[in-house]
Parts: structure tokens; sequence; C-alpha cells
């Protein structure tokens, strides 16, 4: 009887103790959201999410933004310039010609800074990545972990 | 001809006004953050940080997205995110200030310039006035301007539960990096 509590008593401990590592592994190796494999919420033009933000930068927060992460979205629109920062920080900026400031600027992920190098500003384009909210002092709506989709 | 010469003179102020608003922007600012406490230390990244400087005035306005910043561990991210800072409802941090000392600062000469600089910081909808001291790197035209400062995370209305009083800094150094 006692060996039976004490045999069952230790299956316990060990569940217990593989149910914490568990818990604990996840803590701490979550893995990162992988934006390719993400289905994007909305696919728009880089005009139309520009005037949704100008217009009510509010409710455009509402709507492009989750609690934890901003909203992955797909976006097309013209490139109008390439900003290189060392090897690591490529952006790639949205704008139609007709407009002088404003637009939508994408923080490429690493993975993609050598095919986006290979683009020329006036180039059509469609940008995956995930939204992180308007900067009014230079106009623009801003995305990061951005892939190029074409 | 007064009429001409009223027209020179005011196309000459106009052509003044518009050297006097030359300005400096970056729209790929590093801003990076330490947490240093008992049990962990946290840091977090955004490389999306947006500035404008206007050289003349001496002013000077940052704007940093939250959901722009990357940590480690993803569960960080979520948890600083939706737990402190409240991104979604408040997806920006905002600096506008002013150089103190925009004599000493000479644009044209290569050298790494002393600075402070003063005005308002909003973090998650609260705003205080703040001060930093920083240095401003001049070298053939381009201007690397850095700070490192601290925050108090309780003067901006940011809690940490008691149990994570352990993991979390009630202090976190933040330093800028903007390069025009």
């Amino acid at each position: 009887m006692n060996k039976k509590i004490i045999k069952y008593g230790i299956v316990i401990v060990c569940l217990g103790g593989l149910v914490g590592l568990g818990v604990l592994s996840y803590m701490l190796f979550k893995p990162k959201r992988n934006i390719a494999t993400t289905k994007a919420e909305y696919v728009l033009s880089a005009t139309q999410l520009l005037t949704e933000f100008t217009q009510n930068e509010k409710a455009a927060n509402a709507k492009y933004l989750s609690m934890a992460y901003g909203k992955v979205i797909l976006v097309s629109g013209t490139l109008a310039e390439i900003t290189e920062k060392g090897d690591t920080t490529l952006t790639l900026s949205l704008r139609e010609p007709a407009n002088k400031e404003g637009g939508i600027s994408c923080s490429m992920d690493k993975t993609e800074i050598a095919k986006a190098k290979l683009l020329k500003v006036g180039d059509k384009i469609l940008v995956k990545g995930e939204c992180t909210g308007y900067m009014d002092i230079t106009n623009e709506v801003l995305m990061v972990k951005c892939l190029l989709e074409k | 001809m007064k009429a001409k010469i009223i027209t020179l003179l005011f196309m000459f102020g106009i052509t003044t006004q518009i050297s006097a608003q030359e300005k400096l922007i970056t729209k790929t600012g590093h801003v990076w953050f330490y947490s240093h406490a008992a049990l962990e230390d946290i840091e977090a990244h955004s490389r999306q940080v947006v500035a404008i400087i206007l050289p003349d005035k001496g002013s000077i306005a940052v704007a940093i997205p939250i959901m722009s910043f990357e940590f480690k561990k993803t569960l960080m991210q979520e948890h600083f995110n939706e737990n402190y800072m409240e991104s979604a409802k408040y997806p920006k941090a905002k600096f506008t200030g002013s150089v103190n000392n925009l004599s000493d600062i000479n644009l044209k000469k290569n050298g790494v310039y002393k600075t402070t600089v003063e005005g308002d910081l909003t973090i998650h909808n609260i705003t205080k006035h703040v001060k930093a001291a920083g240095t401003v790197e001049v070298k053939d035209g381009t201007y690397a301007v850095k700070s490192k400062f601290t925050v108090e995370i309780k003067e901006y209305n940011i809690a940490v539960e008691s149990r994570f009083a352990q993991n979390i800094a009630s202090t976190i150094e933040i330093n800028i990096d903007l390069n025009f």
C-alpha cells in the first residue's frame, strides 16, 4: 500500500515537473511571429492606408493595431525612396508621384535587404508587414518586419 | 519703381525664411533601453525612430513607434505592448524640445560637441518635462546625435505587478542614436 502511494507520488511529481518545464520553455523560447505565414488582415493601397490615418488616427490605430502587435497588412504602392543605414537597416518609402510628402515607410526584414536593394524608384511594389502606427511629424504610416511580395 | 523695390525686399524676405527653415530628418533613428533588475536584464531596440531638427531654431522633435521595439523574448515583447505600454491605445512616445547651448555647436566644423536638450517627453500618454545630456558629432556635413538618460516608469503611470518586481527595474535606461 505504502509502496503504491510512493510510486504514484513519484509519477505525479515527475509529470508536474515535465509540465512545469514545458511552460517554462514556452515562456523563454516562444517563437517570434512569422510574417510570411501569417495571413494579412487587410489588403489595400498606400494612399488608402495613409488617408485612413490622416483622417482619423484613433480609429485607424484601433483598426490596424492589436494588443500585442501591429496587425499584418499587405500594401501596394509606388516606391519613392530607398534609405539604407549600415548593413542591417533598409527602409522603402511608398508615395504616389503627385505627393511631395507623406506615405508609407516600410522597415524591411533583414532577410529581404538584398532583394530590396535591386528595386528602383518608381517601381510598383507590394509589401507585407506589421503596421506600427502613424507619425504625424513626417505624415507617414510605419510598417516593420516587411517582406517584399512583388 | 517703389513697388519693384518692395517686391524685391519681399522676395528676399521669403528666401531667407526658406533657408532658415532648413530641417534635418531621419526616419531610421535607433533607440534602445535597458532594465537591470535583480533577476533579469531586459533590452529592446527600435530602429524606426523619426526625428526632425531645425538647426537654426535649435528645436528637436522625436517620435518613437512603441510597437517597433524588438525584444529577445517574444513573450516579453507581448507583455510590454499589452500590459505596460498599452501600445494599441498609445502607439507612440514623443519628445519635443530644444537645444540649450545652440551657439556652442558649429555644424560647419567637424568635432564632437557636448549639449543638453530640454523639453516635453510623452510616454504612455503622460507628459513630463525632462532634461538630458548628449553629444553632437559633426563630420563632413553629417551629424550623429547621441544621448543617454533614465526614466522612472511609475512617473509615466506604468504599473508593474509585484510578482515581476524582481524582473523589471523601476528605473529604465534609454539610449538614443540619430544620424542625419
